[in-house]
């Protein structure tokens, strides 16, 4: 545990937070050879930003292979940043799912016009926010890495600056934003003034002894913060921004928001709320259960009437997030610490598989909708003879979020319902499987679309630049292997050490 | 010989998969590819009927493990492992449904022989749909079962949903929803018995003879309202799945609206996985659970019953009014099945069964006058047999079958279920019985209004049954004569696996 002050030096630094030093430090490098470079020679900036992803990647990978004994788990300054593995698979996620965003950014910004330089240094920015989030172990670490994350989103959702509604999408991202910030740092200011630390380590032992005394206040704090970190998830009631930031905002940037910045929000979350309030966890799990049904219903009954393909991936989401709070939902009843990892496992493995198919239906959904020049489920109409390869990709995409057999998204499921059984909380296994029937509507409406024919003879034909089929082909890879052998992708989640060996 | 399960099962999936490197164009070549990957099937089937042992026992079974988790929860601060198998197998209960399959696909592709519009795409999901069906009935594993059962779905979404009548979207889509919740009953209540067989035995498998195993011997140890929570959805899912009273909305519609092959494979097979559920999962795992709700699960039957039958009396459809025929046949299924006797569960398979060949024949021949008249409307019709005698008598026949007359197999179908029935619900059966009377109204009405009397529209060239359709009609008749007057042949394969599960109940 935290023993006085600790004196910074490079290396100490560098050992903790080593992927994040490099992003940082490239965004920089790339920062300044944007100011030097000419125009035509910045199509190149992109892949330099997937280079220092994959170096940051093999990094976080380095260092989930070194980490073995209780004596390896690395921090920085008294448990303000840990090295452990929960935050280094979330990392692992969030460096995909940035890598494979500009990857479909490489084909999107020769369409439209977007300041490449900018766009690909705030996006690693971003992903050095969420980063943060994933590994610290002090509130005000969090905090600063959710502002990270949460300004360069805002900057990257309304960088189409002549398109009204990347501006509308931007505001209202902002204006929700500002408010969730607040709320988190007023919840989080209420477990510093009653326990006074900011670390949550510490702090999770004064909560324990103050709880009777201040429950609550306790309680009002993690209201807040659920409300804080809510908005990043997209949890009902904290929604509302959703839909039109995601239609607003470039598509590339659309799929990081519902993918790698979801992600980053159940981190925190997880981290967070499990952490200091765990113990009590029995007197306000129904919040979270509540919330998660909320979200699964209201999302998916949203999404039946949308028209706009956007708009309908962003009720999705929404959807998506109330499955992935079912497994912090379960914890209220189960005993155990297996449980709790049980839990983990669950909620990481469906992150991991919902970050790389959203990717890939995104990707895909850039590819149509520019094509077609507007983002209307119309715009899919006889995608199958204008491409019988995209078509395929999308429908195993849109069935593995509805969650068919020998799709990823169903093992997802199927895991989560899992940890619900084993809690006896049949009926919410129920209703979280009811809610994906509710979405076969529209899911299985937007496949229809694709398959049906073309009226007007002939087609012309779609064609898929070289990254954003490596994009789609990883997807869908991945999509359809990790449906018909879990185990692969499992086995790597039943073998960390989540909290460090000794946790 | 054990591969054969497997060979059965994929090789309309091989079909499909060809199918899509065909081109589209080339529509009988199509069609051609289709007709043999079903009648292999149906020859592997008959292979299995040969070389079937009929003591009762699972054979020709494929054990393979495919996902395998070493901690899928924790018990006693020890994780318990999870494995899922690739596990096939045949008793006398599942070899039926097989043979069922194989006969009604290969027939349904010959009546399919007309399809002209997205050829190609039509029997992909066409043949996709049957490997699913194959994958339900010789699944041993609940999980591949559910996948099997999930294939089933998509493929019948877009057969109704593309080649269906006027309001096809609507009803592939309420099939969908429907099928759907009954998917997520039967997946919750699989996980449910899965997570309580592994709770007892330590380790969490999803075949389905240890589930059934570790609730006969360690079922003591789960907990009564966790058994009958499971149980109820379960069930729950199956009324669904079967479109019983008061969930069956969705059938008459996706009959009123598919194309007649569509209609046979709906009625014949896919309608038929429900029961199948019933008797291997709820008799087989459950059966406590079954004789503890038997008298609501049977009076549910007999309000299927009469229902159905009543209100097919005033179906004006052909489509509609077998559908709600079904519904009342059906609810002697859930009858039958309630009394927990032998005599029961024996005349609840006979019934699905013989309710499955006669759906299939009754469907292709609705199908068949359609097209020539232009309708399937009762009232529109009339006096049709003098144009089409051939038809019009194979449709007397299929109709007097299905009311059950002596000598074809509804009527033993009958006979057995309420002999097993009446031990037990006397007054329920007493009841049931109206349906049979009733069905004799109703069929008998329709035909006559439908045959017989004053021609009610002029069939200009109407042609009488062709060669190709006289071999779904006479194939089918002929099974269900060689039913109903040697049953034997059905029981023998049957008989001996019933034994063994009524056995297990101790009733």
């Amino acid at each position: 545990m935290p023993q006085g002050i600790q004196r910074l030096d490079f290396l100490s630094v560098w050992n903790v937070m080593g992927p994040e030093i490099v992003l940082v430090l490239g965004g920089f490098l790339l920062l300044t050879i944007d100011l030097f470079m000419k125009k035509e020679q910045k199509h190149i900036l992109p892949w330099l930003g997937i280079l220092f992803f994959a170096i940051a990647g093999g990094m976080v990978v380095n260092n989930m292979v070194r980490l073995q004994t209780a004596e390896q788990l690395q921090h920085l300054s008294g448990y303000l940043y840990v090295l452990d593995d929960f935050g280094n698979i979330f990392k692992l996620i969030f460096l995909v799912g940035a890598a494979l965003t500009l990857l479909m950014s490489v084909d999107y910004t020769k369409h439209v016009n977007l300041p490449r330089g900018e766009y690909t240094y705030i996006l690693m920015f971003g992903t050095v926010g969420a980063m943060v989030m994933a590994s610290s172990l002090d509130l005000i670490t969090i905090f600063v890495g959710l502002e990270l994350l949460s300004i360069a989103s805002y900057v990257l959702v309304g960088m189409r600056r002549n398109y009204a509604k990347s501006a509308e999408g931007a505001m209202k991202y902002l204006m929700i934003g500002a408010v969730g910030t607040a709320l988190t740092l007023y919840g989080m200011s209420f477990v510093y003034g009653l326990t006074g630390t900011t670390n949550i380590a510490i702090a999770m032992d004064s909560v324990t002894a103050m709880w009777e005394q201040f429950r609550f206040l306790f309680l009002l704090s993690l209201v807040m913060m659920l409300a804080g970190f809510g908005i990043k998830i997209s949890m009902v009631p904290f929604h509302m921004w959703t839909p039109d930031t995601y239609e607003g905002a470039p598509t590339p940037i659309t799929a990081f928001l519902s993918a790698v910045s979801k992600a980053a929000g159940f981190a925190m979350l997880f981290r967070v709320i499990l952490f200091l309030y765990s113990n009590f966890i029995t007197e306000w799990y129904m919040i979270v259960v509540v919330l998660a049904i909320l979200t699964m219903v209201i999302g998916n009954v949203a999404a039946l009437s949308q028209q706009n393909m956007k708009r309908l991936m962003a009720y999705s989401s929404i959807a998506q997030a109330g499955y992935l709070l079912v497994p912090i939902a379960v914890l209220g009843k189960a005993q155990g610490s297996v449980n709790l990892l049980q839990s983990m496992t669950n909620l990481v493995f469906y992150i991991g598989i919902y970050v790389v198919m959203t990717m890939g239906a995104f990707a895909i959904i850039s590819l149509v909708t520019r094509d077609a020049g507007n983002e209307k489920i119309d715009a899919f109409r006889g995608l199958y003879q204008r491409s019988p390869y995209l078509a395929i990709a999308l429908t195993v995409f849109l069935l593995s979020m509805a969650g068919m057999p020998v799709t990823a998204g169903f093992f997802g499921k199927f895991m989560i319902i899992l940890g619900a059984v084993h809690t006896q909380s049949l009926w919410l296994a129920g209703i979280m499987f009811a809610a994906s029937v509710i979405s076969f509507y529209y899911y299985f409406g937007v496949i229809r679309v694709i398959f049906s024919k073309e009226t007007d003879g002939i087609e012309p034909r779609l064609q898929t630049s070289a990254s954003l089929s490596v994009v789609i082909g990883l997807a869908l890879l991945v999509t359809v292997g990790l449906g018909v052998v879990p185990d692969v992708f499992l086995d790597v989640l039943a073998q960390l050490k989540w909290f460090g060996p000794t946790a | 010989m054990n591969s054969l399960l497997i060979a059965i099962t994929l090789l309309p999936l091989i079909g499909s998969l060809i199918i899509l490197f065909v081109p589209g164009s080339a529509k009988s070549q199509i069609k051609g590819i289709a007709l043999l990957a079903t009648l292999l099937s149906l020859a592997g089937a008959l292979a299995l009927l040969g070389g079937f042992d009929a003591a009762g026992k699972m054979q020709f079974q494929v054990i393979k493990d495919w996902i395998q988790i070493p901690a899928a929860f924790e018990q006693n601060r020890m994780p318990v492992p999870l494995r899922i198998g690739f596990d096939l197998g045949i008793d006398g209960l599942s070899l039926p449904f097989v043979l069922l399959t194989a006969l009604v696909s290969f027939l349904s592709v010959l009546a399919s022989w007309r399809v002209d519009y997205r050829t190609k795409e039509y029997f992909f999901w066409f043949l996709l749909l049957v490997t699913g069906l194959f994958g339900v009935f010789v699944s041993l594993d609940l999980f591949l079962f559910f996948l099997f059962l999930e294939l089933t779905l998509i493929p019948m979404y877009f057969l109704i949903g593309i080649w269906g009548g006027e309001n096809k979207r609507k009803v592939a889509t309420k099939f969908l929803i429907y099928r759907g919740f009954a998917s997520v009953g039967i997946l919750v209540s699989f996980l449910g018995m899965a997570y309580a067989a592994g709770y007892t035995s330590g380790s969490m498998s999803f075949n389905m003879l240890q589930i059934a195993d570790a609730f006969k011997q360690a079922g003591e140890m789960i907990p009564g309202d966790y058994r009958m929570w499971v149980f109820a959805v379960l069930f729950l899912a199956i009324l669904i799945e079967e479109a019983f009273f008061p969930f069956h909305t969705w059938l008459p519609d996706a009959h009123e609206q598919s194309s007649s092959a569509v209609s046979m494979i709906l009625g014949g097979v896919l309608m038929k996985v429900g029961a199948y559920v019933l008797f291997r999962i709820g008799v087989g795992v459950l059966p406590d659970m079954i004789a503890a709700f038997g008298t609501a699960i049977a009076v549910l039957g007999v309000i299927n019953i009469v229902y159905g039958a009543m209100v097919a009396l005033v179906q004006k459809d052909w489509r509609r009014l077998l559908a709600f025929s079904t519904i009342s046949h059906m609810g002697i299924v859930l009858l039958a099945v309630a009394s927990m006797t032998s005599a029961g569960l024996q005349g609840a398979v006979f019934m699905t069964i013989s309710s499955g060949l006669l759906s299939a024949l009754l469907f292709f021949l609705v199908g068949a006058i359609q097209h020539r008249t232009g309708t399937a409307r009762i009232d529109a019709m009339g006096g049709i047999s003098k144009q089409l005698p051939v038809l019009s008598g194979f449709l007397l026949a299929g109709a007097l079958g299905s009311l059950g007359l002596p000598g074809m197999s509804g009527f033993v179908s009958e006979i057995v279920s309420f002999m097993g029935a009446f031990q037990k619900f006397p007054i329920l059966s007493a009841i049931g019985t109206l349906g049979i009377i009733l069905a004799a109204v109703y069929l008998l009405w329709a035909m006559q209004r439908t045959t017989f009397g004053p021609p009610g529209m002029v069939l200009e060239g109407a042609q009488d049954a062709t060669a190709a359709e006289y071999v779904p009609m006479v194939l089918l008749l002929a099974i269900v004569i060689l039913i109903g007057v040697y049953p034997a042949i059905l029981g023998d394969i049957m008989n001996p696996t019933l034994t063994q599960l009524v056995a297990k109940i101790g009733g």
